[in-house]
């Protein structure tokens, strides 16, 4: 009997725990239901609701955590489509494409022959994946291989077209060390320090591009002249917000501020959006306010906005760059702009055709084209930035042509 | 809707419940209550397909009130036939009514299911037909299979004597009530007919039903879908090893037991929290010593569908030699084919057909459940068949199927990377799999109080893990949601 009226209290006790769970978890997620409906309607309801509720779930991260956790205790190296390579470090799966190499080398060929056309430089900067050359990170059995490999041979190919190029994959992901040094574990992106290293070896490339002797180690570009502050355990990146922090654990993060005075103007679309130190105009301090799961801190260095630009009246160079980048640039453009007088920024997976970025170069004008980019361009479409069509102008650009050609003063 | 969704779990469900219990039964009223939510359930995903489903309600009622008319007509003598002699057959009106129930419930199923298959078989076996037979391309409804199933048990049920249900609502209740709507089990009439009306849910009922519940639904989200991504990348294309081609098949033998089963339980617990007792589904068919043991263990509601509405009034095995065989090749054939329109799921059940008829006729069942030794040997044969059946079951086509078996008996290497990455990466879910596909925790030493009450906390443990699953991952269909 005793032992019956045990095993009833338990179940009594499990079937209440359950219906506070589910009841609790459904009351809160009434509200983005009622956003669903209201939003799209009953004949779309169930669709809308599907595809936003697990993403409104109560306490998410929590859940996020507990998933990665329960697949590090049993061994497993993927979870939720990312996986934990030899050394620690989380990435995506990458698997083989031979297709996709000649066609980007095609179209990088052809924007920057058109830039050079209108008498503007161009250099094509190759940054680094998480990949280390000589190492074979993935775990045993899976398949062996290395974005970087891709981009080496992107970079070799345009150097065999006469384009300029800097390689700085061999620079920072040559071996394991330099993978755990200048890359986040949990993030796919690489630290502010090594983009910092990669801007002042930028600077050194355009200082022969453009003759410009202020762009040969320029003091700015010494870290001993920044200040570093580090927070710890403060990041959990991309790729840890989908894994949980007890999978792969917890970033630190650290940033950069000038200890000389800067005075920089940043730009969006021409119109004016903030103005003061290198701290309150370039970096972004709010994300490392919010919480650890919702906080993208590589976010500190910049937004991947479309078309900012920013004007440093103090700047040594009076250089104009137009770096045409994805997000691994955000920092290199910042710490830039404490050299250069004129340094805009576009992003081509914000463009809307490939010959968006030659209309930039049409209305910016700049002294020299950056295109700086990991290895993921190599494959995405968007950064196929010519369709080999002659560029037709908007009225917009052709109308700023005849005035100043200059959107940022 | 999935049991194992978002907006199942945390508003469908609670909300029902609510609504279910503050309802009095008078009047119908709970009854009238779930029959709404089980139309709501079925039409938040397929709006269209509801009104097939109604539209097979109706007609199943009126059908089986014509049988029973024209049944008790039959059986008052009111058409007394000089022919009413043994072995003659007496055509009544009851068994043409029947005929035409059975020939809609089967024109709806035929026409949803089977016509793009039939139509695209034609075509490619006669291609100079093809301006003739046009190639159709009609959407399953999803659960058709079930529930048809269930209409046909009830026509024929009245037929043999059960009476038919006169209120529309109750049977339309009992063929759509949305715990077993979209994957069984397959319920009885008579399995439910009291119970739809005269049903008292006690509080040890629902917390009953509540455990069954949660532990599906942990089946399904921690053990099914696990093995799922090791199935589905084994059979995406051929394997490039032996022991890939072994480990994926194994791991979809496991993931369609603990999708299917798992689904069960949510579906016998969610019943429970309704008040009804559904019968049980599956009984850790693994551990059959027989293929024909097998068949007593799956799919048990399906199993016995087949033997009391095709093999016995095909007259079973009481038939000579001959007969039998044909019986159990009818029987095995439309298993398959009820599984899927794709020639797969006929090979498969023709499999399945062969085994259990080679078994009957040598009375090997019997031999091996009396010897040790030849249990020893058979037990792992019947194993290997399941799993091999599974291969044919899972792969997309014959050919597709051919080459996954090919690389399993030695057409390709021994060992490669997906083989050495998977294996490692499933050891502890495939090692809870294996101690979950038996009937290891039932064990007597087990039964302690205190080790039951902590399974309970465990159980729970795994819900709160399940739902991490289930917030990461929101697409994981069911295996038989399909069928």
């Amino acid at each position: 009997m005793g032992k019956h009226l045990s095993i009833r209290y338990a179940r009594a006790s499990f079937a209440l725990a359950f219906l506070v769970t589910v009841s609790v978890t459904g009351w809160k997620l009434l509200p983005a239901c009622r956003r669903s409906v209201g939003s799209v309607g009953i004949r779309k309801f169930p669709a809308a609701v599907q595809k936003e509720l697990p993403g409104r779930f109560p306490y998410k991260h929590v859940f996020v955590d507990l998933n990665g956790g329960a697949c590090r205790a049993i061994g497993r190296r993927l979870c939720n489509e990312r996986i934990l390579f030899k050394d620690g470090i989380l990435g995506y799966m990458y698997m083989p494409r031979s297709d996709a190499v000649g066609p980007y080398i095609d179209a990088t060929a052809d924007f920057a022959r058109r830039v050079e056309e209108r008498g503007v430089s161009f250099l094509y900067v190759q940054l680094p994946g998480k990949f280390a050359l000589d190492e074979d990170l993935m775990p045993e059995g899976v398949e062996h291989y290395n974005p970087n490999e891709e981009a080496l041979q992107a970079v070799a190919g345009l150097a065999e077209r006469g384009v300029r190029t800097l390689d700085l994959v061999r620079v920072f992901a040559t071996t394991r060390t330099d993978v755990e040094a200048n890359f986040f574990r949990t993030d796919h992106h690489w630290r502010g320090r090594a983009a910092f290293e990669a801007t002042g070896l930028v600077a050194r490339e355009l200082a022969e591009i453009l003759g410009d002797p202020a762009l040969r180690e320029p003091p700015e570009l010494d870290i001993g002249n920044w200040e570093k502050r580090t927070l710890k355990q403060a990041f959990l990146g991309s790729h840890g917000r989908r894994t949980g922090r007890w999978f792969a654990g917890i970033d630190d993060f650290e940033y950069f501020t000038p200890k000389f005075e800067t005075d920089i103007q940043r730009y969006r679309a021409g119109k004016l959006q903030s103005q003061g130190d290198f701290e309150k105009s370039v970096l972004d301090v709010r994300h490392l306010s919010r919480p650890i799961h919702v906080r993208n801190a590589f976010g500190v260095f910049g937004s991947d906005r479309n078309e900012e630009a920013f004007f440093n009246g103090r700047a040594r160079s009076k250089a104009r760059i137009l770096v045409v980048k994805d997000s691994f640039a955000n920092p290199m453009v910042g710490f830039l702009s404490t050299v250069c007088r004129d340094v805009m920024k576009v992003d081509p997976r914000k463009f809307s055709s490939p010959d968006d970025a030659m209309k930039c170069v049409e209305k910016y004008r700049p002294d020299a084209v950056v295109m700086v980019v990991n290895p993921t361009a190599v494959r995405n479409e968007r950064f196929r930035l010519s369709s080999g069509l002659p560029v037709l102008l908007s009225p917009l650009a052709c109308d700023k042509l005849s005035r100043t050609g200059n959107v940022a003063h | 809707m999935l049991f194992s969704s978002v907006e199942f779990l945390f508003l469908f469900l609670p909300f029902v419940l609510a609504g279910y219990y503050v309802l009095p039964f008078r009047w119908n009223l709970k009854n009238y209550f779930l029959l709404a939510a089980s139309l709501g359930f079925y039409a938040w995903g397929e709006p269209k397909f509801v009104f097939a489903m109604l539209a097979s309600i109706a007609f199943n009622y009126a059908a089986a009130l014509v049988i029973e008319r024209l049944r008790e007509r039959r059986s008052r003598g009111d058409r007394p036939t000089e022919s009413r002699s043994r072995g003659t057959r007496d055509p009544t009106g009851a068994k043409v009514a029947l005929a035409v129930a059975v020939a809609g419930n089967l024109a709806l199923i035929g026409v949803w299911k089977y016509c793009n298959f039939v139509t695209a078989t034609l075509r490619a076996w006669f291609p100079s037909w093809q301006g003739a037979i046009p190639q159709t391309s009609f959407l399953l409804p999803i659960g058709i299979s079930f529930f048809t199933f269930q209409a046909l048990s009830y026509v024929v049920d009245v037929y043999r004597g059960e009476r038919a249900q006169r209120n529309p609502l109750l049977l339309g209740l009992y063929i759509a009530l949305f715990p077993q709507l979209i994957a069984g089990p397959i319920v009885r009439y008579t399995t439910v007919r009291d119970q739809l009306t005269a049903r008292r849910t006690t509080w040890d009922q629902f917390t009953a039903g509540v455990f069954r519940f949660v532990v599906g639904f942990n089946k399904k989200m921690l053990l099914a879908n696990l093995m799922a991504e090791v199935a589905d990348k084994a059979f995406a294309g051929a394997p490039g090893s032996v022991s890939f081609a072994w480990l994926g098949a194994v791991c979809y033998t496991l993931q369609i037991y603990f999708d299917f089963s798992g689904y069960s339980d949510m579906a016998i617990g969610l019943g429970k929290m309704f008040g009804f007792n559904f019968l049980e589904n599956f009984n850790y068919p693994y551990v059959s010593k027989t293929v024909t043991e097998f068949w007593r263990r799956w799919h048990m509601s399906l199993g016995s569908w087949f033997r009391d509405y095709v093999y016995f009034p095909l007259g079973g095995s009481r038939v000579g030699r001959g007969r039998l065989v044909f019986n159990l090749a009818v029987v095995w054939f439309l298993t398959g084919l009820w599984h899927g329109a794709n020639w797969t799921f006929i090979l498969w059940g023709c499999l399945y057909g062969v085994l259990i008829t080679g078994e009957k006729l040598s009375g090997w069942v019997q031999k091996v459940e009396g010897s040790l030794v030849l249990r020893l040997f058979y037990q792992p044969f019947t194993m290997v068949m399941i799993i091999l059946g599974w291969v044919l079951f899972r792969a997309p086509s014959i050919g597709a199927a051919g080459h996954h078996l090919a690389a399993m008996f030695g057409a390709v290497p021994l060992v490669d990377g997906p083989a050495v990455f998977w294996s490692r990466e499933m050891v502890v879910p495939l090692a809870c799999a294996l101690v979950g596909s038996a009937p290891v925790l039932k064990a007597r030493f087990l039964s302690g109080a205190w080790l039951v009450a902590f399974g309970y906390g465990v159980q729970f443990a795994l819900f709160i893990l399940s739902i991490s699953c289930l917030v990461m991952n929101a697409h994981n269909p069911f295996i038989y949601f399909n069928f």
